[in-house]
This record gives structure tokens, sequence and C-alpha cells, in this order.
């Protein structure tokens, strides 16, 4: 197996596992941090599928136990929404929103 | 963890970073302590935008203010050697009947004051430059066109800050995060040091850059500042293709980022109460949304990603508060800069360390100076400070 090729992570934003490992020796060690300087996980998926691979590159790389490192923050709304059915749920009946 | 600095900047949003970077250019022991981790606060939550003021003091001093800020923004990649992806946008400012006259002054006052041009568009013309702008079915009568195409911009504000950082240390700077200040140490009218949850500094001077905790840091001082938490909600959409003219439409603000994505909120902060949850909620969304719907039809089938709240820090008068306090020598501030935080930055950057570097009290730091509640609002008493 040739270990040179990139190995994406983040599919959305096209992050790499080098640039991940590399920011988490800049001191980058959370996984909101992680989110923010490299924009992983802050595509169409809102990173459901490179925030858990995320957070064990950090726990193997920091020593800390995997359970201690922390989601980042969710954003609403969880899936991508259309502008135009987002605005009609909050122009009507805003009790149950 | 040093235990002397000549100077102490509490807070690493784009304030306090950038006036790190400036000091330590200067050859000026600088040490920045930081809460959370840099841009955790207003300025990685903001629009990041880089635009004119234009700003509520008769005097246009801070649209002046804000002007060489901008201006410096768009040196700041070559200076700094750094990608911050700022991107340069042209603004349509759309006008509806009601407002062709408030807008007509407005833009002849800051014609005048800032000798910038601009161009008035008709109907017809944004059609030609914009024509995805849904100007037929909308009650618009022209627009106002900033040509000067420096003016209007973005920039990534984690990349900015990282930049400023980066740069800062190489100058021998220390950045301190996760770091909370939890007193300062004012002996005999003087500053004396700061205590932090991981040890104790000493320094005379203290900048106070902490944004929406502003007030807080000062009153470790004994200084009561009327500077007020306000949450500010904003929504990002999917990457598009670049549009390049976005309308602005009264208090809703929204830019292009550099990867298409949208960014966009409103400007509400006036009818809410002052504070510290961050918790998004749909109603804020409702007219940023709306506005863009009418504007540009074909947005609306665009998805929204995501979206959150921040804040920002507002003084009562809205004009930011730069510059030495006369009750305590060394506490010097650098808050209360509303919503526009992002674009001001430079500026404090560049007074802050003339104030610091040269003894400079220029006629601007007057005018921006606490001193100014003391008289104009002496009987102000917000929710949650009374001003003495």
């Amino acid at each position: 197996m040739n270990t040179n090729q990139k190995t994406i992570i983040c599919f959305c934003e096209d992050i790499t596992k080098e640039e991940i490992l590399k920011a988490i020796e800049q001191g980058y060690t959370t996984a909101n941090e992680i989110k923010r300087h490299l924009r992983a996980g802050m595509g169409e998926c809102q990173g459901r599928g490179c925030m858990p691979q995320i957070m064990k590159l950090i726990s193997q790389k920091t020593g800390k136990p995997r359970e201690e490192i922390l989601p980042p923050t969710d954003r609403a709304p969880i899936k991508p929404v259309p502008l135009g059915v987002m605005g009609k749920i909050s122009k009507g009946n805003q009790k149950g929103v | 963890m040093k235990k002397t600095a000549e100077v102490i900047i509490i807070g690493g949003g784009i304030s306090g970073c950038t006036i790190a970077y400036n000091l330590s250019k200067e050859n000026v022991d600088t040490v920045l302590v930081e809460k959370g981790s840099l841009a955790s606060g207003a300025t990685g939550r903001s629009g990041s935008m880089i635009w004119n003021i234009w700003g509520t003091d008769p005097d246009k001093e801070l649209a002046k203010l804000g002007l060489s800020s901008t201006r410096k923004f768009a040196e700041l990649e070559e200076e700094l050697g750094y990608d911050i992806e700022y991107t340069p946008s042209d603004y349509l400012t759309i006008v509806t009947p009601e407002e062709e006259e408030h807008y007509r002054k407005a833009m002849a006052i800051t014609q005048k004051n800032l000798g910038l041009h601009i161009e008035y568009l008709k109907p017809d013309e944004i059609k030609k430059i914009a024509p995805y702008i849904d100007v037929d079915n909308n009650p618009v009568v022209g627009a106002y066109h900033l040509c000067n195409h420096r003016i209007n911009a973005g920039a990534n504000p984690f990349y900015t800050v990282e930049a400023l950082i980066t740069n800062a240390k190489r100058a021998g700077a220390k950045i301190y995060t996760d770091t909370e200040v939890t007193d300062i140490e004012v002996e005999n009218g003087k500053i004396e040091g700061i205590l932090t949850t991981k040890g104790k500094i000493k320094t005379h001077t203290v900048i106070n850059a902490a944004g929406a905790w502003s007030s807080d840091v000062a009153k470790m001082a004994g200084i009561k500042i009327p500077t007020m938490p306000y949450r500010d909600e904003a929504f990002v959409t999917e990457p598009l293709m670049h549009l390049p003219y976005l309308a602005e439409r009264g208090d809703i603000w929204w830019r292009q980022e550099k990867n298409g994505q949208i960014i966009a909120g409103e400007e509400t902060h006036i009818i809410r109460k002052p504070e510290y949850n961050a918790a998004a909620s749909l109603g804020p969304l409702q007219r940023p949304i709306h506005t863009i719907q009418q504007y540009i039809p074909q947005l609306g089938n665009v998805n929204i990603l995501r979206h959150w709240g921040g804040f920002e820090d507002v003084t009562p008068d809205k004009l930011p508060i730069v510059g030495e306090v006369d009750e305590l020598k060394g506490l010097i501030l650098a808050c209360g800069c509303d919503g526009f935080g992002f674009s001001f930055s430079q500026a404090h950057g560049k007074l802050i360390t003339d104030l610091i570097v040269r003894q400079e009290k220029s006629k601007v730091m007057e005018y921006f100076n606490l001193r100014r509640f003391a008289r104009k609002y002496r009987e102000y008493t917000g929710r949650w400070y009374d001003w003495p």
C-alpha cells in the first residue's frame, strides 16, 4: 500500500489527514478549533462523516482518552434546508420551532 | 508563563490580535491573554465584513477612521505574508421610495467627508450590471454604487487572527489562550498586575480588548464602562457561483465568501435585551431570509447550512471607546465596537500603538474617550450598570 497518498478525511471541504495532524501539532487540539481553523466539518454534511475521525486523530496525537475529546458545537439546521423553506417556517407559527 | 510584561492585552479577538501585532512590531514587550481560543468570541462568529462604517456621530470621525482601517486591510495580506481570504466586493445599496430622501442626504454627507465617489444607478442600470436582482417586482427607485473597489470586502476571521498572531509571536509577543483573567491588581490608582487562572503577571499597562466582556474586565479594575453585550445572529448557505454585486437593503447585511458561501444576518440588537446567551433561534433569521428572497428570488432554493449567534459590544451612543481611562492610569480601552469591530480593528491597532509607543494623544482619541459618557450620559443608567 502506498502510504504517501493523501487521505481525505473531510470530504466536503477536501481536508486531508496530514493537514489535520499538522493543525494538532500547531496547537489546535479541540474539535472546535480544528473545525474553525481548517473548515473541516463545515461543509454540506456538517461534519457527520469526518468529525468522529478527527476526534480520534486528536486522541491519538495528544494521548488524551477518546471519551474526553468533545465534539464541536452542533449548529441548526442539522441538515441543509433551502432558504425559502426556512423563511416559511419562521414566517408562520413560531411556537413550535 | 511570563512573570512581567510591559503591556498586557485582554482578549484574543480581532482587536486584541491587531494591537498585539502592532505593538510587538514596535518592540513593545507584549502579552495577550484570552479565556477561550483565539477568535472564539464575536470575531469568529461575525460576518467579518470590511466595509465603510457610516457612524452616528455628526463629525464623521468614525467614518474617517473606518475608511483608514478598510484601506489598511487591503494591504494586510502582503504585510503579513498570509492568505486571509481577503475578498473585495462591490455593493449596491438598493433604495425604496420612502428612503430616497434619507439616502440622498446620507450619501452626500459621506461623499463630502470621505471623498468617495458614489454613483447613483437607475433601475435599468441595476438590471444591466446585476440581472439577478428583481427590480421589476420590488419598489426600487435606484441604487447607490460605491465605485471604489477596495472599500467593501470581507476576510476569513480565523485566518486573519492567525496571520496577525503568527507575526506577533515572531516579533516576540507571548500569547496565552485558555487563560482567564480573574482580577486586575490596582494600588494607589495604578495598575500593578493581573491575576489569571494560570498565574500572575506584573504590568503597569492593561489593554481591555475583551469585546462583549469588556465591562466585566473593566469592573475588575474598579472602572465602570457603559458597554453591553447584545446577541446577533447569522447564517451561511452552501457555496454558490460568484455574484458580482450583492444588494444591501436597510439593516440586512450579507456578503459572499471567497469559497462562494453567502453569509447573512440582521442588525437587530436595538430591540433585544443585553445578554450572554449565544443560542441561535429562528426568529432573527426571518427578515434577512425574506429580504434576500425578495430581491434575489432564485436564492430561495439555496440551502442554509448553519446558523449561529454571537455578541456585539454596544455603547449607548454606538461609537467605540478608545483610549486611556482618566481615573486609572494604565488602563486602556479598545472596545465598544458595536457591529463593526472587524472593519474597525486596524484603526484600533494604529490608535493604541500611537498612544503607547509615541504617547500620541490625537484629537480622534479624545473624541472616543470614555469621559464623553461622564459628560453626556451622566444620567444614563443601563440595565446592569449605574454610571456614577
